[in-house]
């Protein structure tokens, strides 16, 4: 069904997908030289497309179908986050900015719990009023993704009549980047210098996600709800007979996408230091290049894939204008179409 | 007293109807085997029985409670277990967390259930941290009984159990059915392995077009002439 | 008198959203095929036939735009025929990014070409946005020619460009009507029900598929040629996301998918509603408001009539897998 002639096939084979992995990584080894800076930050940006990729495999790979407005429920973050820092936490006394090293304050802090909250709310309740009476109905799979696509369109409305629709920018102060400055020797003789600017915030960033990751990690394979969510991912007509509650699942699954999605997109918005309603929908390339790199449905896969997206994402503006970043996302997704459809983790019937 | 009893089923898939009126009964702790030929509808008949299909006519009881229509994982903690034909364990799941699945519905006993089963299937506490993905036919479909054994049902039912395994392959299967029901678990196996199943059966249906055909004793259908025309391959 | 150039300026541009719902119900109506960036097609059609027939303009003005051709004087073809060589070089255009896109995605699973259309529709709103020298940047290209514009006084020109629309699009409708009861349409709609059994009948799905996609974008391709010579201008914020894809999406679910007639009702109705709104007070007039309703109607006629106002009869929930 998927066959790409027998050379590309066997060469897939051949190499297995740690030898892909291992390939890119290669490569990106060679990039870091050319580009040393831009492989760091490519890094940190690309964990939080990781994050927004990670809920969507997950909700693929439970519910089987493309989760279009993905985005925007990082946008809803977003804008929920941004909400609380400048309009009820000044008003209860919350307020700073320069926390640390960072150009947010500590209230941001306080302010990501209270937004995954909302947003898990949100789509528990759009999953109630709509995608169950549609699966309940039976209805198929790109239909679903439609509507999926028709509420990524209403919620932007709904932004852009609350808070406008230009940009926004984040109250915040003035940080330094790190500078790390090194040189590495080479057997030739001469030495090969390193100059590595990193803002502050994408550490932040990174860190964030380290942990994020650990702990879907330990709740994937370490808890009951967790396991019986792989299980479901599986199978679910088995799940089912088996006596999982894959109602309860699918909520699970709701609940860490919206998390997830929620802190990526306030964190983006921090990284930028401004937000903007097509923000997330303008990620959503990215997002699903990082889930088709990396294998629909695999959690690390979308992860390995959202960090190489990021760092290609911004190698390429060594060479081509900054604004093609989503088109770069997408060129690297037509080729892992071509060349490996099932990505460097999925499933070979995939 | 019976402990299931199927009587008149009338379903389908949609505006298809398959069955037409199938009824069975299975004692306690007995084995009973169902055969007929392909797309005779006992996948389907055992869909049923287990609540994943809803009759249109006709019910299911279960230990004298009617289950038509009932919740599976109630079923489950009733004590009805169920091992479909193909699809039958999570294979990107290690060993161990596929027998963890099998106790989600009540975990009170897991460690002591899982230790029974390694006990009944050695070869899997051998590899119990590898992914069950990786498992020979044989042993997956021991997986399979171990999973649905978890929460010590009083009725297995069995699909095609010994589907697509080679003759040694599948007399082990029939070897560890039978400690299985050794143990006081009621058997409901539908087979195409006749002989085999039969052997070790208290009593058969056959089942054609939807329809109850013929039942009776093990012995008795075994010695059947029409029996042995039609599935045994003549004689 | 003025109704009737307003009606006819509405005409114009509900005609071209019929043309661009035409070609989604070959994707979607008839195929299956769940293509979200009509936008793309749109934009490659329009920038086609505006850069093959609109000359550079003075160059202290745009310094850095170098393209930008003169079919009319190039083809020497007469009334303007060259008009209908840049509807055929849209078309062609948006076909071939059809097929090389499709070409890689079609095998695929189904959703797999949504991001891809949506993938193509961005990009190649970036190219025409950056490429400076290709079509001027975010200023656009403006005094792309009139068709037949010799012969009509500047406010006859749109009763008389209405007319045009109206003419290709009754051509595009019997030529897509007829492709579509032909036995090839027959088995695009066996793919939409059932694509393994129409695999297993001997077809070569990926080809039908690829087939449908081509010529569904190539009539998407000439509705933005259409666009261009009916406007005048484009700019990259003409193919924004919600007016050159969503509202489509909207016109032909609410007419109804697999339905040629349904889609065109779609989009003059949706069109209607959407451009009647421009009359209401300002309180309640917000462009926001319309974004968002756009996407509740999308949901809304989904969930409660999924067939729309004349869909063809069909079972929505066939399951995809
Ligand atoms: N999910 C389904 N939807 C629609 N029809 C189905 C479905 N599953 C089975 N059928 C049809 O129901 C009929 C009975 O199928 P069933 O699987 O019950 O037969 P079976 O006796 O188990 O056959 P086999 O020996 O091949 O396993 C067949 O005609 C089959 O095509
Ligand atoms: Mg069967």
């Amino acid at each position: 069904m998927i066959g790409q002639g027998i050379g590309v096939r066997a060469r897939s084979a051949a190499l297995g997908e740690w030898g892909w992995a291992g390939a890119l990584a290669l490569l990106c080894v060679v990039v870091f030289v050319a580009a040393p800076s831009k492989v760091v930050n490519g890094i940190l940006l690309g964990s939080m497309i990781a994050l927004g990729a990670i809920g969507i495999t997950l909700i693929y790979s439970i519910l089987r179908f493309a989760h279009i407005a993905h985005g925007d429920y990082m946008t809803l973050g977003a804008y929920i986050s941004f909400f609380l820092l400048t309009v009820v936490f000044p008003a209860i006394g919350i307020v700073g900015t320069g926390f640390g090293p960072f150009t947010f304050g500590y209230p941001l802090l306080i302010a990501l719990p209270i937004t995954v909250v909302v947003c898990c709310a949100f789509a528990l309740a759009i999953d109630n009023s709509v995608y169950q009476r549609l699966r309940e109905r039976g209805t198929g799979l790109i239909t679903i993704a439609m509507v999926s696509l028709g509420i990524a369109i209403a919620l932007r409305g709904a932004i852009q009549m609350l808070w406008g629709t230009g940009p926004i920018r984040l109250p915040r102060e003035t940080r330094s980047f790190y500078h790390i400055d090194f040189e590495i020797a080479l057997p030739t003789g001469g030495a090969l210098p390193f100059d590595i600017r990193v803002p502050p915030d994408n550490i932040f960033l990174g860190l964030t996600a380290v942990v994020l990751v650990g702990a879907l990690y330990l709740f994937l394979n370490r808890t009951r709800t967790g396991k019986a969510m792989r299980a479901t991912a599986d199978n679910i007509d088995l799940a089912r007979i088996t006596g999982i509650d894959t109602t309860r699942i699918v909520h699970w699954t709701w609940a860490i996408a919206a998390a997830y999605a929620a802190i990526a997109g306030t964190l983006i918005a921090v990284a930028r230091a401004q937000l903007h309603p097509n923000a997330g929908w303008a990620t959503l390339i990215p997002m699903f290049a990082a889930v088709l790199l990396g294998g629909i449905g695999k959690p690390w896969g979308a992860l390995v894939g959202g960090l190489l997206i990021g760092v290609s994402m911004e190698v390429s503006t060594e060479w081509v204008s900054p604004a093609y970043k989503p088109a770069v996302s997408f060129a690297i997704m037509l080729v892992v179409l071509l060349v490996r459809p099932r990505g460097l983790f999925g499933d070979r019937d995939a | 007293m019976s402990i299931l009893r199927v009587d008149g089923i009338f379903a389908g898939y949609g505006e298809t109807e398959i069955l037409h009126g199938v009824s069975l009964h299975v004692e306690p702790g007995e084995a009973v085997t169902m055969f007929g030929p392909n797309g005779s509808g006992k996948s389907t008949l055992m869909k049923t029985i287990f609540g994943l299909l809803t009759p249109r006519e006709g019910s299911v009881v279960f230990e004298n409670t009617d289950i038509t229509g009932m919740q599976t994982d109630r079923l489950i903690r009733m004590g009805m277990s169920y091992v479909p034909q193909v699809g039958n364990i999570f294979p990107s799941l290690t060993i161990e967390e596929n027998l963890e699945m099998g106790a989600f519905a009540d975990d009170t006993e897991m460690p002591a259930q899982v230790a029974e089963m390694y006990r009944m299937f050695p070869d899997l506490r051998r590899s119990r941290r590898q992914r069950a993905g990786s498992l020979s036919g044989g042993q997956r479909q021991m997986l399979a009984f171990a999973r649905a054994l978890m929460l010590k049902p009083s009725l297995l039912l069995l699909d095609e159990p010994s589907a697509g395994l080679s003759p040694i392959m599948a007399q082990l299967i029939f070897d560890r059915l039978r400690v299985i029901r050794g143990t006081g678990v009621a058997l409901l196996i539908v087979e195409h392995n006749i002989r085999t199943a039969l052997a070790m059966s208290d009593r058969g249906y056959v089942l054609a077009d939807g329809e109850n055909r013929l039942d009776g004793s093990a012995a008795g259908l075994l010695d059947n002439p029409d029996i042995g025309r039609l599935y045994l391959g003549g004689k | 008198m003025d109704i009737i150039y307003f009606l006819a300026g509405f005409g114009i541009l509900a005609g071209i959203y019929g043309v661009f719902t035409l070609g989604l119900n070959v994707h979607w109506g008839y195929t299956g095929l769940f293509n979200i960036g009509v936008a793309g097609f749109f934009a490659l059609g329009a920038y086609t036939a505006a850069l093959l027939t609109t000359a550079p303009p003075s160059p202290e003005l745009f310094e850095d735009f170098v393209f930008g051709g003169n079919l009319a004087n190039t083809l020497q073809l007469g009334i303007d025929l060259w008009f209908f060589v840049a509807l055929a070089c849209a078309a062609i255009v948006s076909g071939v990014v059809a097929l090389v896109v499709g070409a890689i995605t079609l095998r695929l699973r189904d959703d797999y070409l949504a991001i891809s259309t949506l993938g193509i529709a961005e990009s190649v709103r970036l190219m025409f946005l950056n490429e400076k020298w290709l079509a001027n940047g975010s200023r656009g290209l403006s005094d792309i020619p009139k068709f037949l514009g010799d012969f009509v006084t500047p406010k006859q020109y749109d009763l008389l460009y209405f007319a045009v629309v109206i003419i290709v699009l009754a051509a595009l409708y019997f030529v897509i009507q007829r492709a579509i009861n032909s036995p090839w349409g027959r088995v695009l709609r066996a793919i939409r029900e059932d694509e393994e059994a129409t695999a297993a009948a001997g077809k070569n799905v990926f080809r039908f598929k690829l087939q449908a996609f081509i010529l569904g974008a190539a009539v998407m391709g000439i509705g933005g040629a259409l666009y261009a010579h009916g406007f005048r201008y484009v700019d990259p914020m003409v193919f924004d996301p919600l007016l050159a894809t969503f509202i489509v999406w909207v016109m032909l679910m609410v007419g109804g998918s697999g339905n040629n007639l349904g889609a065109l009702m779609g989009a003059f109705i949706v069109w209607g509603i959407w451009s009647g709104t421009q009359f209401l007070p300002p309180e309640i007039n917000n462009p926001n408001l319309r974004f968002f309703l756009i996407g509740f109607l999308l949901v809304l006629v989904i969930m409660l009539r999924p067939n729309g106002m004349i869909g063809e009869r069909r079972r929505v929930s066939e399951g995809g897998t």
